[in-house]
């Protein structure tokens, strides 16, 4: 019986050891895996000299929605980098020093890994709210027109190694883009099923540009005061019910249960009013529906851009707002997005917003002063 | 009792029905007793209960009533004048020109008018722009009427000036927000549910005045059906009736398509189903059958726009045409 049972572990053994061996082979020389506290779509692996870094696609699980090879310069024509390029992976040579980026989010994000200089070409100039991009425009940054349909002549012109866009569902690819031989950076950071989860991209992006330990610092902090600041809300006695956004024309739109909002609301200690839903993107409802389910929450948060900024013009907006309960009792908030830095900051920095939501929900705890938001005054 | 008349009471007996369907039914589910109580003036367990039914679903119910009856009639009326059974209220290019203005309010200014000291934002500003854009394009349509007196040459004249705002709409939106370009396209979607109980007086006024006006216009309608000629020697003033059919058009166009976004194919295709019912030609009968059906049949749209079980809603504009197309593809046929 021992002899069987001896050769039957020599058996397994073997099998093994062989696997082993065929993928110490592929990847000639074992590399660290990066570990992603919470992000689901990316995972990258270090290599002496370069990493491999997969984007999952978000929309389809199972598939890669792209790979990069993100070399130094005494790794860029290496065996092993020139077999991943062949196989079909984006080479990127790293510290990326000139970049088109096509969101706002992402030239925040730059800014703040102190890597702003490699900014050298901007999409939606009008929808960047930060005043030195603006500056920096027609001397070291070149405005590329419209992000969903960008001018190539001027892509190419300010010549960058990397576009940083993100991508949309089924949105066809991007078009010409694709032929000028510059890789894409598909930041598909904002379909993270948590706020953490995108935030924790940044270490990612600070790879491209040369500052990765920055940006795991930064995302250390980041998650560290998000969790200071939740176990914070959950010692407040006070429990708000909440609702969000505004009607566009006939539709309310309202985020799913499964959203980021929901969960960032959840996490603040507030009880959101769709928290049951299963859906992690946004509802469409008619105003009868929301009032109905939410007429009775304690507080109402919402963005806009110039109005509605007062209770009186969102009254005159739709007078069906004045039967909400929290207009009633005075608990409207909102966040002007021309005036604060919401779009540019609350995705990387997911606990300045949380700590706004637990003003908002628990006065009680005396966090100070609001960031994005402001109470709706007549 | 004529064939005729019968279809009439019969209508008005389905509007009847209809209305009563758009105050039952909505997205959220309020027991008979409760609406009854509340439309008699009594309390009900629910606060919301008594909003929704008051505020929202009568307003919407007599808006639907009233936009459907309007839109049929300019059909009909645009029908006959121009001797094109294609002919509708967005073939003048109307309801770009109200596209037109709310796309200017909506992209480029960021949703708010300032006029020196008279500042305005969110709907006003919306009916105000698209109100003015619609009565401009009428006026310039009412322009070239005077100079051109090819009625097919003036259809091609209203195209052209859609096509012209449609461009500038196109810029816009090109050069829009997000949000701004999916407002615009909501508002593109039509919406009965737009016009408050504080604005059904003066939507109902303009509406009816317009009805009314245009029911004055029987007999010119029905000589002009014999073509113009005919038409002058039994003393009616062509070039006159087409202005005064214009300019009621282009006034119940604008004032149903600043409150409800621009509604496909009520105005295209309603009069042609009233002709289907009546088998008849003369005015007497046809108007009064084509307003009746449309506030049905807009009535009808309404409430299936919140048939789906889950709560939610879809637009009018999905709903209108499947209503639309297969009478006009049927129209198309029977011509052949």
């Amino acid at each position: 019986m021992k002899k069987y049972l001896l050769l039957f572990i020599s058996f397994l053994v073997c099998i093994f050891s062989s696997c082993n061996s065929g993928k110490t082979d592929r990847y000639a020389m074992g590399g660290d895996t990066l570990h992603f506290k919470y992000a689901r779509n990316i995972e990258a692996v270090k290599y002496d000299g370069y990493s491999v870094v997969k984007l999952k696609d978000p929309w389809k699980p199972s598939r890669i929605l792209h790979t990069y090879v993100l070399a130094e310069n005494k790794a860029l024509d290496s065996k092993a980098v020139n077999n991943l390029k062949s196989e079909g992976a984006s080479v990127i040579n790293v510290p990326v020093k000139r970049s088109v980026i096509f969101s706002t989010v992402h030239c925040a994000l730059l800014y703040d890994l102190n890597s702003a200089k490699s900014i050298t070409g901007v999409c939606d100039l009008k929808y960047i709210n930060i005043p030195d991009v603006h500056k920096r425009i027609g001397k070291d940054i070149v405005d590329c027109g419209n992000g969903m349909s960008a001018d190539v002549e001027k892509v190419i012109d300010s010549k960058p190694q990397v576009l940083i866009i993100s991508p949309f569902e089924n949105s066809g690819g991007y078009g010409k883009l694709e032929d000028i031989n510059i890789p894409i950076v598909e930041a598909a950071d904002y379909m993270e099923p948590t706020a953490l989860g995108r935030a924790e991209w940044m270490i990612f992006y600070g790879m491209l540009y040369g500052k990765e330990k920055e940006a795991i610092k930064l995302f250390k902090s980041i998650d560290n005061n998000y969790k200071a600041l939740k176990a914070e809300a959950i010692k407040s006695k006070i429990r708000r019910s909440v609702i969000t956004e505004l009607k566009t024309g006939s539709v309310w739109y309202v985020p799913g249960g499964k959203s980021t909002i929901a969960q960032m609301i959840s996490d603040a200690n507030g009880k959101y009013v769709y928290a049951a839903d299963k859906s992690a993107g946004s509802l469409s409802l008619p105003f009868e529906r929301v009032l109905d389910d939410a007429g009775k929450a304690d507080v109402w948060m919402y963005k806009y851009d110039i109005h509605p900024s007062t209770l009186g013009e969102l009254k005159s907006d739709y007078n069906g707002y004045g039967e909400m309960k929290a207009f009633k009792s005075n608990n409207v908030y909102g966040a002007n997005c021309t005036l604060t830095r919401y779009y540019e900051e609350a995705s990387f920095h997911p606990d300045r917003l949380l700590k706004d939501m637990i003003i908002i929900l628990h006065p009680d705890l005396r966090l100070g002063q609001l960031r994005y938001y402001h109470k709706l005054g007549n | 009792m004529t064939k005729g008349a019968i279809y009439l009471i019969w209508l008005s007996l389905g509007i009847v029905l209809m209305f009563i369907a758009n105050i039952v039914i909505g997205s959220v589910k309020i027991p008979i007793e409760a609406i009854v109580t509340i439309l008699s003036g009594g309390d009900c367990l629910r606060e919301s209960w008594k909003f929704i039914v008051l505020q929202s679903r009568l307003p919407q119910a007599i808006t639907a009533l009233l936009s459907g009856a309007s839109l049929a009639t300019c059909g009909l009326m645009l029908q006959t004048t121009f001797r094109n059974p294609l002919a509708g209220p967005d073939v003048f290019g109307i309801n770009s020109g109200a596209g037109l203005g709310v796309a200017f309010v909506m992209l480029a200014l960021g949703g708010n008018m300032a006029v020196g000291m008279f500042s305005v934002s969110g709907f006003i500003a919306i009916f105000l722009a698209a109100f003015a854009g619609a009565m401009i394009v009428t006026f310039i349509v009412f322009g070239f009427s005077s100079m051109v007196r090819n009625n097919v040459m003036l259809l091609i004249i209203g195209l052209m000036i859609g096509y012209l705002a449609n461009s500038a709409i196109s810029l816009l939106n090109f050069f829009a927000t997000e949000e701004g370009v999916k407002s615009y396209m909501v508002w593109g979607m039509g919406n009965f549910g737009g016009v408050t109980m504080d604005n059904i007086p003066l939507f109902s006024v303009i509406t009816l005045v317009g009805l009314v006006a245009s029911l004055m216009m029987i007999k010119p309608l029905n000589a002009m059906l014999l073509g113009d000629q005919y038409a002058e020697n039994l003393g009616i003033n062509v070039k006159q009736t087409r202005n005064i059919l214009l300019i009621i058009t282009g006034l119940l166009t604008a004032i149903v398509t600043a409150f409800c976004g621009p509604i496909a194919f009520i105005g295209l295709a309603v009069p042609h189903i009233a002709r289907l019912l009546l088998k008849t030609d003369n005015h007497r009968m046809l108007l009064p059958a084509t307003m009746l059906c449309g506030a049905l049949i807009a009535l009808a749209c309404n409430v299936l726009c919140y048939l789906p079980s889950n709560g939610g809603m879809i637009p009018l504009n999905a709903v209108t045409p499947v209503m639309g197309a297969p009478v006009i593809i049927y129209v198309i046929l029977k011509k052949r």
